[in-house]
């Protein structure tokens, strides 16, 4: 039995989790809750959380506004404590790597392969690195040609609302909180409904990591009650959003009463350009991955094949080849590759997207139906999916499925693969296959998209900003361009002259 | 023009929350068809929405003006499209209206004869 299994079996389940408001659990106002399910075996309860109302989401936002401005446990203005409690946190989240592990595969279906080998140690990477920049954002100083001193004084923003998706809960939570920490901003976190326990899991440890009282809270809840609060609420200074294009211009909307700063990453449809020069096997696999990683439940999916004509056929089928090998199974087995959709709802939506496909005229060559097999009967389980012959008229090619169903367009020039790339209302990633620098280049250049990888596909460190271009959203994640969304810059000017009469003044005053 | 090839209908269900939705929130309810991550494409009623130059106006359900995205309208072409809704059993992330009444807008495309 593997170590996940083992860990499975000592749980006693359902969880239980309330909200997190001034350093205390606590129950939602109504008393309320709601169950969180496994995606992989439907009947199997995982959690029942507390679910906030509007109320709750006041509270919690005024919690956080008075930690802000009283600079409660010296928050805003040590930095060093932001460090220290930020360092210890990704110190901690690796000890407990393999439960953390666990229960965010439990939640959201994903392989227990990609939370321990991924996720988990990403979000630890995530802390540190913000930990290690915490104390370095000075701003700048100089003298200006008067004479006089101009100091630019960064300092944070205030109250940062932050709405995370469920596809990577862990993950995308971290690098809306751990930014906006690092700059001394305190934080409401509504995290999403299908999983909303793991960042409670990270609460607890940033606890022990010295976090004080007040500086981060978490409601769970509704988006259209809490959610819209923590947009709307003129005590919040900033939002940051993860999730679907409307509703990240409704947050715009919203936020634009009381000028909040907006930080908006909200999908893709992100092409997968393959030259016939390219190093073929590769290339395949960056395909293949770029595809099924994550169930296909990631903006960054690599979800339209572009493919040189002259090794289309050749390319398509080994493709195909690969990904009926992909192994579907309960994410909590370590032979998984490709694990449950978060829900009911979200399968549907795939299949139906695949029913689209076959209607437009695409010709389906790998999977295409909802997975029946024994252990499989339980969950949202659909195969591995793959579209030759798509069009740029077909749903297939122009939304975002958020599933493993990848679309194949053949091409014959660089002209045409560019143009079929960007035929696009989303622009967040691209990846490009070829072995003729010049080229690859070139087509990087041509591309409108935030992320533009060659020879390779997924790999967003930390260190490398993260957004898209056009219907993908406003503003970067990760990076040192992260911290830039949860700042305000302050000039400070210095007169050095001491002079009674200012030479500028001399345009009101004459003498 | 595209949109007048789209047909519109809906449910008896996505009516009654669209009336009911109207009367509580007035006249400036829209529903728009969003897209991407994690809630792909879904109908999304909203108030007051500014809808923008990208968006075309494909006809009304109940009153209520329906919005697609023009570059995606192109791929419903010759379908018509069924607006539904069913009821949710846990908090939904969408901030679309008929979720505070415990519901969910969803839709499928019916091919036009």
């Amino acid at each position: 039995m593997t170590a996940a299994l083992q860990a499975l079996e000592k749980l006693r389940l359902p969880l239980r989790y309330d909200l997190y408001v001034e350093g205390q659990f606590v129950k939602s106002s109504s008393d309320k809750t709601f169950t969180c399910i496994n995606p992989a075996k439907k009947t199997e309860t995982i959690a029942r959380v507390a679910e906030a109302n509007v109320e709750d989401a006041k509270h919690a936002i005024d919690i956080a506004r008075n930690a802000f401005d009283h600079n409660r446990g010296n928050w805003v203005t040590d930095y060093k404590l932001r460090e220290k409690v930020l360092f210890k946190t990704g110190e901690l989240i690796r000890e407990n790597l393999n439960y953390i592990a666990l229960l965010e595969t439990l939640s959201s279906g994903k392989t227990i392969r990609t939370s321990t080998r991924a996720d988990i140690p990403r979000t630890a990477d995530i802390f540190e690195y913000y930990a290690g920049l915490a104390g370095k954002v000075h701003g700048e100083s100089f003298y200006l040609r008067n004479g006089d001193l101009s100091a630019i004084v960064k300092e944070p923003v205030g109250v940062v609302a932050a709405i995370p998706p469920w596809n990577f809960p862990l993950v995308i939570a971290a690098r809306k909180i751990a930014p906006a920490m690092a700059v001394g901003c305190t934080v409401v976190v509504k995290p999403a409904s299908y999983t909303p326990f793991t960042i409670l899991e990270v609460v607890k440890i940033m606890e022990k990591a010295g976090l004080p009282k007040g500086v981060l809270n978490v409601v769970t809840g509704p988006g259209a009650t809490v959610g819209m609060e923590l947009v709307r609420n003129p005590k919040v200074d900033a939002v940051t959003l993860t999730g679907e294009t409307s509703t990240g211009r409704m947050v715009m909307q919203e936020a634009s009463s009381s000028l909040k700063h907006i930080s908006l990453e909200l999908g893709g449809k992100n092409p997968q350009i393959v030259y016939d020069d390219a190093n073929f096997e590769e290339a395949v696999n960056g395909v293949v991955f770029g595809i099924y990683y994550n169930q296909g439940e990631s903006c960054g999916a690599g979800s339209r094949l572009l493919v040189q004509d002259t090794i289309h056929k050749k390319f398509v089928e080994r493709v195909v080849e690969k990904s009926k090998r992909i192994k579907v199974a309960p994410g909590i087995r370590e032979d998984s590759d490709m694990g449950a959709l978060i829900s009911e709802d979200q399968e549907q939506k795939v299949l139906e997207y695949i029913k689209s496909g076959k209607e437009q005229g695409a010709v389906l060559k790998a999977g295409g139906d909802k997975l029946h097999e024994p252990g499989l009967e339980d969950g949202f389980f659909v195969a591995p999916t793959v579209f030759d012959g798509v069009t740029r008229d077909m749903r297939i090619f122009q939304e975002e499925i958020f599933g493993p169903v990848l679309a194949v367009t053949p091409f014959k020039t660089e002209e045409e693969a560019l143009e079929l790339a960007n035929d696009s209302v989303y622009g967040l990633a691209a990846g490009v296959w070829s072995r003729d620098p010049a080229k690859a280049l070139r087509t990087t250049r041509g591309i409108k998209a935030g992320t533009v990888w060659i020879n390779t596909y997924y790999l967003s460190p930390v260190e490398n900003p993260w957004g898209g271009y056009k219907y993908s959203g406003l503003g970067r994640e990760f990076g040192l361009e992260a911290l830039d969304e949860f700042l305000e810059t302050k000039v400070v000017y210095f007169d050095t002259s001491g002079a009674v009469h200012k030479p500028h003044e001399r345009l009101v005053i004459k003498e | 023009m595209l949109k007048a090839t789209l047909e519109l209908e809906s449910t008896p269900t996505a009516k009654m929350l669209l009336r009911k939705l109207a009367e509580k929130n007035g006249q400036t309810l829209i529903l728009v068809m969003g897209g991407g991550c994690c809630d792909n494409t879904a109908p999304q009623l909203y108030k007051d929405f500014r809808t923008g130059p990208s968006m075309e106006r494909s006809g009304e359900i109940e009153g209520v003006p329906v919005y697609f995205e023009s570059q995606l309208l192109r791929a419903y072409v010759g379908s018509t499209f069924v607006l539904d809704a069913s009821p949710i059993s846990g908090p939904s992330d969408s901030l679309s209206l008929e979720t505070t009444e415990g519901y969910r807008f969803r839709f499928y495309l019916r091919k036009q004869d």
